[in-house]
């Protein structure tokens, strides 16, 4: 899982770069250095899975600038950020902008490298779980609108008999259509529906 | 023998004739001719002998009888000079006689034979009425004839001569007593012009007489004069030594001295005069004095405010002795060889010893050692001591104690013998040197306290410089020590990350160094200075803090700078604190307009200057006049310390911090500094 993700490091100094590079081969982690924010922002499109360590302090384009760049593209690389110096107000900025670590200069290397396992795996996750959510939307869209409905009855925790009622229809016609939609999202039971409906639920 | 003579006789009338016209003409022409001479029947051989010897263009007339002589005396008068009767004349006595009685100067010269010669002298002595000028002269002595002749001549005409300017002598004496009383007017009006008073008074002293300057002099009209007793114009004070005056007039040949009197009392203004008398006899032999007056007013007036000016020249140079003597600057003397030759009062308080046991000893032996040197140098230059040149000297008084001053010396120089000693003032500066100290002392605090706060608006860049190398340190240690453990290890990668280690490492210690001199409380040194090389060494440690706020610093630096002199810490804290400000000052401007010039230049031939230029919004007017007092700040966190502090480093360090704004806007803070001096003295 990890093998095919990369750490990407932005940080205008060369010696920071090289040896967070290090680091991360040391660990087993692919990674790759960009010098400015722009260059990053370049070539962000080629860029496969994994994280970005991101220094706040540089020159032209600060890593807090960078990140409200990636947010405009709705880039979902999750960001690390590193600081030299941890003041309160660039922390609070950096998590608004959705960063999902902020590490201090200088760092102890084993924790940076827990933490960018840790980002990573949940990176991992959350790529899986758009999968998932992805088909769901996917099978959803194949219900017609009487199936919709009644799914949600279903989610609800409604009867049959109850659902039926609401809709007036018959209690035959709903299981009719419950059958067809435990097809159509290849649902092996009703569980199996309800997580789906929760995971479209939740994208939306 | 007759009628020879006739004949004779009719020729030399002839040629007398012709001789008077030649005279005449030859009186014009100026031909020297001694004279004219009548021969009167003078035989052959004494004629051929006068003709002969005739060099002196003596004139001769030939006459035959004595009648003819005396027509010619009456005729010509004086011009006939003499008269030479031949030996054949009867009675030549009685012709000499009557030729005497008709010219009383004509010499008579009677040619004798020798044997009568001795008998017509007796005669001629004897006869009366004539004078020494008649001779005789004998036939045998002719070879003389011309030269007594000559003689005769000249006798007569010197005693005409004579007689002539006697003459006129009498005649212009006769003229004297008809001018007399036209002289007796000038004199009287000589007298009255002369710038001396003059008056004849009677031996009581009563004015018989005065001229006009007198009546000036005694100031009243002659009217008031004529008849009063001189003495009584004169002041009481004054009287007997006049009335003495004037008698002693009447002993004669006594060594008269004038005397001095201050008539001013009585005469109603402001006079002195000289009073001279000599005794006065007149037509009636009555004596009297004549008094001489003279107007030495202006004379003694001039004497009297010398005598002023002198004594005011004595009592001024007491005070000066008295001022020297009691002046609280010390004060000393040295010969040429710089050994005490005087000193003061103060000088022996300050150093605590008595002036006998300096007097003679060398200056220099009370001088600090410290300091002997650099006086000894200040003390021996070769030129001309122009202008005042001070130095700071320390001395070691009789108990040990140093005693700091300031020290002006006068080197006196003759102008024959050159340098001949100099004159030192000393000033007690040791309370101002120990109040100096205190106050560089405070400076020197507040300039620490000024730098750890600006390190401490800086510590977030300063915390991110450290950070950096620690972090790079870090990442590599552990990467290094997880693929040894791995072994799955490239050494080249092992070396290379333990070699920026090593680098990063350095980095660290020499950001920490640079703090750690930088916060250093120290005492001030002075050293020489690289005003371009210190600008450079402030950008290493306020550079993160441009890369932070995205500034471009430009530096312009002038090649080949003169070095200054100071303390190195507070001059970069100078330049830090200005840098830091411009940094802040631009926090308000749009980051493509940030622009941060430092630019060092040589002022002038003895001022280096350094100017700190942002692109900020610049210094309002109100603030221009504050931004240097203490306490003033427009920082919400800012103490208000900064750029009084850095005033007053640039001030101790005999600079001038300015600031105003540019042209093109943001503001321009300038600081100078003194270039280095050569010989390297202290500095007060």
């Amino acid at each position: 899982m990890s093998s095919e993700q990369t750490v990407y490091i932005v940080d205008d100094e060369e010696p920071v770069r090289k040896a967070l590079s290090f680091l991360a081969k040391s660990d087993g982690l692919a990674s790759e250095t960009f010098a400015t924010g722009q260059a990053f922002l370049d070539s962000l499109e080629r860029l496969g899975p994994g994280c970005l360590l991101l220094d706040v302090c540089m020159p032209d384009m600060t890593g807090l600038e960078l990140q409200a760049e990636l947010q405009k593209c709705t880039s979902e690389v999750p960001v690390i950020m590193l600081t030299g110096h941890a003041d309160v107000a660039t922390a609070v900025r950096a998590m608004k902008g959705g960063a999902v670590d902020f590490i201090e200069k200088p760092f102890d290397s084993d924790d940076l490298l827990a933490r960018v396992h840790k980002c990573l795996n949940r990176e991992a996750k959350n790529r899986e779980s758009s999968e998932y959510r992805k088909q769901a939307l996917e099978k959803l869209s194949k219900l017609t609108r009487r199936e919709k409905e009644i799914m949600q009855g279903l989610v609800a925790g409604k009867r049959n008999k109850q659902i039926g009622e609401e809709l007036f229809i018959s209690f035959r016609t709903v299981e009719l259509h419950r059958a067809s939609i435990m097809v159509k999202l290849e649902a092996g039971s009703l569980s199996d529906v309800v997580r789906i409906a929760l995971l479209v639920d939740k994208a939306a | 023998m007759i009628n020879e003579k006739q004949s004779a006789v009719t020729s030399n009338t002839l040629h007398l004739n012709a001789i008077e016209e030649e005279r005449v003409s030859s009186d014009s022409k100026d031909t020297a001719v001694l004279g004219c001479v009548i021969l009167l029947n003078v035989d052959i051989k004494v004629r051929n002998v006068l003709l002969k010897g005739n060099i002196d263009y003596i004139e001769f007339n030939e006459v035959e009888s004595s009648q003819q002589v005396f027509t010619r005396l009456v005729q010509v008068k004086n011009k006939i000079d003499a008269i030479v009767i031949g030996v054949a004349i009867k009675e030549p006595v009685s012709i000499a006689q009557r030729i005497q009685s008709v010219n009383k100067e004509c010499p008579v010269l009677i040619m004798s034979e020798p044997e009568k010669h001795i008998q017509l002298q007796q005669a001629l002595l004897f006869t009366p009425f004539l004078s020494s000028d008649v001779s005789t002269w004998s036939t045998d002595a002719l070879d003389q004839l011309n030269n007594i002749l000559r003689d005769t001549i000249q006798r007569k005409q010197k005693k005409q001569n004579y007689k002539k300017t006697i003459a006129a002598a009498q005649r212009r004496l006769r003229d004297v007593s008809h001018i007399r009383p036209q002289v007796k007017h000038y004199l009287d009006r000589l007298l009255d012009h002369a710038p001396i008073g003059v008056l004849n008074v009677d031996i009581q002293g009563s004015i018989l007489g005065l001229n006009r300057f007198a009546v000036q002099i005694l100031n009243r009209t002659e009217r008031e004069t004529i008849g009063v007793s001189l003495i009584d114009i004169f002041p009481a004070s004054g009287r007997e030594a006049l009335r003495d005056l004037i008698a002693q007039c009447v002993a004669p040949a006594r060594h008269r001295v004038p005397e001095v009197f201050d008539i001013s009392e009585t005469v109603g203004k402001v006079r002195i005069v000289e009073v001279m008398a000599s005794s006065l006899v007149d037509n009636s032999g009555q004596l009297g004095a004549t008094v001489i007056l003279q107007d030495v007013t202006a004379r003694v007036s001039a004497e009297r405010e010398r005598d002023q000016v002198e004594e005011a020249l004595r009592s001024s140079e007491s005070l000066y002795r008295e001022l020297v003597q009691t002046m609280s600057e010390a004060l000393a003397l040295t010969d040429e060889k710089h050994c005490i030759t005087y000193v003061n009062d103060s000088f022996c308080n300050m150093f605590g010893y008595t002036s006998e046991e300096v007097i003679g000893k060398e200056l220099l032996s009370f001088v600090h050692d410290d300091y002997s040197a650099a006086m000894r140098e200040c003390m021996m230059k070769p030129e001309l001591g122009s202008g005042v040149h001070r130095y700071e000297t320390a001395w070691v008084t009789s108990k040990g104690k140093k005693v700091y001053t300031l020290t002006s010396p006068k080197r006196l120089f003759d102008p024959e013998l050159g340098y001949v000693g100099c004159l030192g003032v000393f000033t007690d500066i040791t309370e101002r040197k120990k109040i100096e100290g205190r106050e560089k002392k405070h400076m020197m605090e507040l300039a620490h306290v000024s730098r750890v706060t600006t390190l401490g608006e800086m510590s977030s860049q300063i915390a991110h410089e450290l950070a950096q190398p620690l972090a790079a340190i870090a990442a590599l240690s552990t990467g290094s020590l997880k693929m040894l453990k791995a072994e799955t290890s490239d050494p080249d990668e092992i070396i290379e990350s333990l070699t920026s280690i090593s680098q990063q490492s350095n980095r660290a210690r020499e950001v920490v160094r640079r703090l750690r001199n930088f916060v250093r409380n120290d005492e001030m040194r002075y050293e020489k200075i690289d005003l371009n090389q210190l600008v450079r060494t402030v950008i290493h440690l306020i550079e993160l803090e441009a890369r932070w706020h995205s500034l471009p610093v430009s530096l312009e630096m002038q090649g080949s700078l003169p070095s200054t002199s100071g303390d190195r810490i507070l001059i970069e804290q100078v330049v830090l604190n200005l840098v830091h400000n411009a940094i802040e000052a631009m926090q308000t401007v749009a980051k493509p307009l940030r622009k941060l010039i430092i630019r060092t230049s040589s002022k002038d031939d003895t001022t280096l200057q350094v100017e700190i230029i942002d692109s900020g919004p610049g210094i309002s007017e109100d603030e221009i006049k504050k931004i240097f007092q203490p306490f003033y700040t427009t920082k919400p966190e800012g103490m208000g310390m900064g750029l009084a502090i850095t005033r007053s480093i640039i001030v101790a360090h005999q600079g001038i911090l300015s600031a105003t704004n540019n042209e093109q806007g943001g503001a321009n803070f300038c600081f100078t500094l003194p270039v280095e001096k050569e010989e390297g003295t202290s500095e007060l």
